[in-house]
């Protein structure tokens, strides 16, 4: 019987479980150099303990926070809407500000001259106009 | 003893998001901002650093003065005026605060008298509202809302 043949029927007869030969290579290498079990520095994220778990807890904690300062939209804080034909009014929030941002279009420049909150109803005599010469009585 | 601190940190961690939540909005400071690009006059009241950041990041101006600031009790549940100007100015009013709901406030943009814009502004801590306002001279006048 040619070695082919027999590893053919060993499969067929005894299949190797996933991970067996790698368990065997290293308990036999653990029996034969005398060496520990090799552990990478990352094993004990797939080995149950407290460290484990601490770890877990704080990334669980934390993952909304970092979630919502990458990816979050905040919820909409602010709304605007126009009252004015020409004015054209949006909210939006900046990320790079940090803040919510009323935009409006359409304004006048203001300006330093009196507005209609200013009193204007007193007339000066100075500014009056002035009566026209002649008969008094002309309109 | 690690794992009474391993509890530690995740209480302090949870605990920590609803602080925010639970004691802001009760006091907003409303101010009128003048961007200029050109130097403020030497006794200007100018934006302290961090306000001077998010503002630039928005609409871009050398400099920030303080034209003038209020503060508003939002438990007045009734409109506030805060008229820093006779041509533009802004109404506030705190909206009635329902069990387990932030606070809302009602805003209205005014420009020579006449209503712009109105809309909803819910005060958060660390979250200022900058409402763009008309161009004034070579600069642009800004109203900032921020929860206090």
């Amino acid at each position: 019987m040619y070695d082919r043949e027999l590893k053919k029927l060993l499969l067929e007869t005894c299949p190797v479980r996933p991970g067996q030969e790698s368990r065997a290579w290293s308990a036999l290498r653990e029996q034969l150099y005398q060496a520990k079990p090799t552990r990478s520095g990352w094993s004990w994220l797939y080995y149950p303990s407290w460290r484990g778990l601490a770890v877990a807890g704080v990334a669980l904690a934390l993952a909304p926070i970092v979630y919502d300062s990458l990816f979050g939209q905040p919820v909409a804080l602010a709304t605007a809407d126009s009252q004015s034909p020409g004015i054209y009014a949006t909210a939006f929030y900046s990320r790079s500000a940090q803040a919510q941002v009323v935009w409006l279009n359409g304004m006048e420049p203001a300006t330093d001259k009196p507005t209609f909150l200013d009193p204007t109803t007193v007339v000066s005599r100075t500014t009056a106009a002035p009566r026209p010469s002649g008969d008094p009585n002309s309109l | 003893m690690r794992m009474n601190f391993s509890f530690l940190v995740l209480f302090l961690a949870f605990s920590g998001l609803g602080l925010g939540v639970g004691f802001a909005g009760e006091k907003v400071w409303v101010g009128l901002y003048l961007a200029e690009n050109g130097p403020p006059p030497p006794n200007a009241m100018l934006a302290p650093e961090p306000m001077h950041r998010r503002l630039h990041e928005v609409f871009g101006f050398k400099h920030y003065e303080l034209i003038q600031a209020q503060e508003m009790e939002l438990r007045n549940e009734w409109e506030q005026w805060f008229l820093p100007r006779k041509d533009f100015f802004i109404r506030v009013e705190p909206l009635r605060r329902q069990p387990g709901e932030p606070r809302l406030i009602d805003y209205e943009i005014y420009q020579n008298g006449f209503i712009l814009a109105k809309g909803i502004y819910e005060p958060r801590e660390g979250t200022p509202l900058f409402i763009n306002g008309p161009d004034f001279h070579q600069g642009r006048l800004i109203f900032v809302l921020e929860a206090r």
